[in-house]
């Protein structure tokens, strides 16, 4: 079921009227209520793959108990190998498999030795990345010792499936999720109003920003070598805001729907494209995935507490792990190294964990020259690499790239009046109330009931107006 | 909760209520709402010439020099109209008003296709009362398009001059028509009349022909990569019901006729100026149909 559907329109406030209304009273029938549900919204796309859902959550829930259980080391650390491999195995099997039999063969017919391409079609699961690297944290965090197994199943398999974040994100920490499920609720008419909030701004970025740009970015990504240096540009400009617009407004619609129940899920984006360099960005952008590199890849490879040449490697490792969990292309590990590449000298030369704390602009109206200029260049870069990550193939992507520096040819990507009017407000709007809500973060604004009521009615009509109801899927649900 | 149904039920009530706004705004300052509201209300008028069409009949048909030398003319036209929403422009009036002695279908098959937009306009279905129950029915998402075409108003001197005579959309306002005429980008002519997306065209020359009305169609001519070298042809929907298709989109005709810097509003749509000289053509061509006598 898509967010930006009518089926989840009318799914939404029944759930939310059972949940509060008839089961409000038992935890255990919420629960129930909850996975059930998030299986009908999930079953919504395709019901035979909630059986991956099914069988992954049974694995990790005994999985989790064996790994508690076990007194010796050795047997914890064979539970926790079955774990690893088994959901490594479905994502290697229904995400990688075609890409690396397909390389493989591609290396040795290089070679000149050709090899019977036997592979099979294999239909990619929504969210399987998602919702694998969620099952996982939860057998690593008992593994380490840092949580304890839950014993209700129904609990467990609310916490896997939980239908706002189930396809794209974020990806919840047991921790943080679990517990949450676990223990009563209470409504909050604050926690629902900002949720209502939340989803109307999540809506607005994804049908009125991504959507509304999906259309010319396909035109001059699909045929970049017809267009001039300036409307590249400006394509490549557009699929960051796209990229942007599209994924957090999904973790928008995800985490305001989730406090709708009561639930709070971690953020996600925290205003990335106002990062000063490439270790700010990584903090800002797609937060629920980078934390986890951080606390299972990268700190149990040593993190930077070792020499610098392996730390180096670390990093490189990370980056690419984490291009590569975005899809089986050769593309999404190039954009992930040059992550890399962009990441490693503010590494070297240990500023990468500056601006840690503060955003810029944080407190003041408009932000200084020099963190202006240091916004635009990170802005630059990233939108650089996001031609690798949109891109067919590298070979696609590099073309494209020289494009851009190409002073002659091509030509000129034609926009109609309505669509550059309708372009205008809409990014005034963006751009408003992004502003509004950093101030709001920053506390530098009082931002009471009246103030929400204002925004959610203006973004309705905002949405109304300005927003592209094709049913364009959203980007992540690939990965 | 209460605080938060309170929450809900207001910001829904405010939104409706903004939708109504919206709506009431567009009754009073949008030129094809107005027209409507006006056309729709029509009781024991005598037009003696309808005009039927869409947005380039709209901008392109002289209804008042029609009315000048032929007879009392009406334009009935609106952007983005099909031949469906024109149909039951013509029901609606001949149920209400005198019987006119011709109706004028003007085609654009050069600027759209009408196999594959076949929709009934929302401004018809708003005021003939053929609402639906669908959240898509909300004026802010129904007539979306309105917004910006009436921003532009507050864009362009030229649009705030526009103004609405007999159902015409006059507007001084020139875009030069760049492209090139070749014969051979357009080697067939079999517009298909018959097809799926002409249907109400039937429905249309049917009603006329009950009536006793005169019906002639024409097709209206556009930006000179679109014109061609077809003749007018006959359309026969059965033996009562057969009527001409005079193809003002001939290069010989438009080509001559028309100016390319001076005489287009925009792509394949005739600004006044371009009217003007058209209507010389139209008026040619009631008159030879008159004539011969072959109006069914």
């Amino acid at each position: 079921m898509l967010f930006n559907s009518v089926e989840f329109l009318l799914f939404l406030p029944a759930v939310f009227v059972l949940y509060w209304f008839v089961f409000g009273k038992s935890l255990r029938l919420q629960n129930m209520l909850l996975l059930l549900a998030s299986y009908v919204f999930y079953g919504w796309w395709d019901w035979r793959f909630l059986s991956l859902i099914f069988l992954s959550t049974v694995v990790d829930f005994i999985t989790g108990l064996r790994i508690d259980a076990a007194q010796q080391r050795q047997t914890r650390k064979i539970w926790l190998t079955f774990s690893m491999v088994f959901n490594l195995g479905l994502l290697g099997f229904f995400k990688y498999y075609n890409f690396f039999v397909g390389s493989w063969i591609e290396l040795f017919s290089q070679m000149g030795i050709y090899m019977d391409p036997w592979t099979i079609s294999i239909v990619l699961p929504v969210g399987i990345s998602f919702y694998t690297f969620q099952t996982m944290s939860y057998s690593l965090d008992i593994y380490y010792g840092r949580l304890q197994p839950t014993r209700n199943f129904v609990n467990f398999a609310a916490f896997v499936s939980f239908f706002p974040q189930l396809v794209a994100g974020p990806i919840e920490r047991a921790s943080n999720l679990l517990p949450q499920i676990e223990k009563r609720r209470t409504f909050s008419s604050a926690k629902a109003i900002e949720g209502i909030e939340q989803i109307l701004w999540g809506f607005f970025k994804k049908v009125v920003i991504a959507d509304a740009l999906a259309g010319m970015v396909s035109e001059v990504y699909g045929s970049h070598e017809e267009y001039n240096s300036l409307s590249l540009i400006f394509a490549a400009i557009a699929f960051s805001f796209q990229i942007y617009g599209d994924f957090s407004g999904y973790s928008d619609i995800a985490i305001g729907t989730a406090r709708l129940f009561g639930i709070d899920l971690m953020s996600n984006f925290n205003f990335p494209y106002l990062s000063r360099n490439i270790g700010e960005f990584w903090r800002r952008w797609h937060i629920s995935l980078s934390t986890w590199f951080r606390d299972y890849v990268y700190y149990p490879l040593g993190g930077s507490r070792v020499r610098s040449s392996v730390a180096i490697r670390n990093v490189f490792i990370v980056f690419l792990t984490s291009g590569l969990w975005h899809g089986a292309n050769w593309t999404f590990l190039a954009w992930g190294g040059i992550h890399a590449l962009l990441f490693i000298p503010s590494f070297v030369v240990k500023s990468n964990a500056k601006y840690k704390a503060d955003i810029v602009s944080g407190t003041k109206l408009l932000p200084g020259l020099v963190d202006t200029l240091k916004v635009a260049l990170t802005f630059s870069v990233v939108t650089l690499a996001w031609v690798f990550f949109r891109s067919e193939s590298v070979g696609s992507a590099v073309g494209y790239i020289k494009g851009v520096f190409s002073p002659t040819g091509g030509r000129l990507l034609a926009i109609p009046n309505n669509e550059i009017i309708t372009l205008v407000f809409s990014f005034s709007a963006f751009f408003f109330f992004s502003w509004i809500y950093l101030y709001r973060k920053n506390e530098m604004i009082k931002y009471g009931e009246k103030a929400a009521f204002l925004s959610s009615l203006a973004l309705l009509i905002l949405i109304c107006l300005f927003g592209e109801f094709s049913k364009q899927s959203f980007i992540y649900f690939q990965f | 909760m209460r605080k938060f149904g309170v929450f809900v039920a207001f910001l829904l009530i405010a939104f409706l209520a903004v939708n109504a706004l919206y709506l009431f705004a567009l009754s009073k300052v949008d030129a094809e709402f107005r027209k409507t509201d006006e056309s729709v209300n029509f009781t024991d008028e005598s037009f003696e010439i309808l005009v039927l069409g869409n947005s380039t009949a709209l901008d392109g048909v002289n209804t008042q020099m029609l009315s000048d030398s032929v007879g009392t003319a009406y334009n009935f036209s609106l952007a983005g109209s099909s031949i469906e929403s024109n149909y039951i422009q013509l029901e609606h009036y001949l149920a209400r008003n005198n019987r006119p002695e011709f109706v004028l279908f003007f085609l654009s098959s050069c600027h759209i296709n009408y196999n594959r937009e076949y929709v009934v306009n929302p401004i018809i279905e708003n005021y003939y009362g053929l609402w639906r129950f669908e959240l898509e029915e909300l004026p802010l998402f129904k007539f979306r398009w309105l917004f910006i075409e009436n921003f532009k108003k507050i864009l362009s001197s030229e649009r705030r001059k526009s103004s609405v005579v007999a159902g015409q959309l006059i507007l001084e306002r020139s875009v030069a028509d760049g492209t090139v005429f070749e014969n051979s980008s357009n080697p067939n002519c079999t517009t298909d009349y018959q097809s799926k997306g002409y249907t109400f065209l039937k429905h249309i020359a049917q009603q006329c022909a009950d009536q006793g009305i005169k019906f002639l169609a024409f097709e209206m001519p556009c930006w000179s990569r679109k014109q061609n070298n077809c003749d007018d042809v006959y359309v026969g929907f059965g033996p009562d019901v057969k009527f001409k298709v005079v193809n003002l989109n001939r290069r010989d005709v438009a080509g001559p006729l028309l100016n390319s810097r001076a005489d287009w509003l925009s792509e394949n749509h005739l600004n006044y100026a371009g009217s003007v000289k058209l209507f010389e053509a139209i008026k040619a061509a009631i008159l030879e149909e008159e004539e011969s006598g072959n109006f069914q």
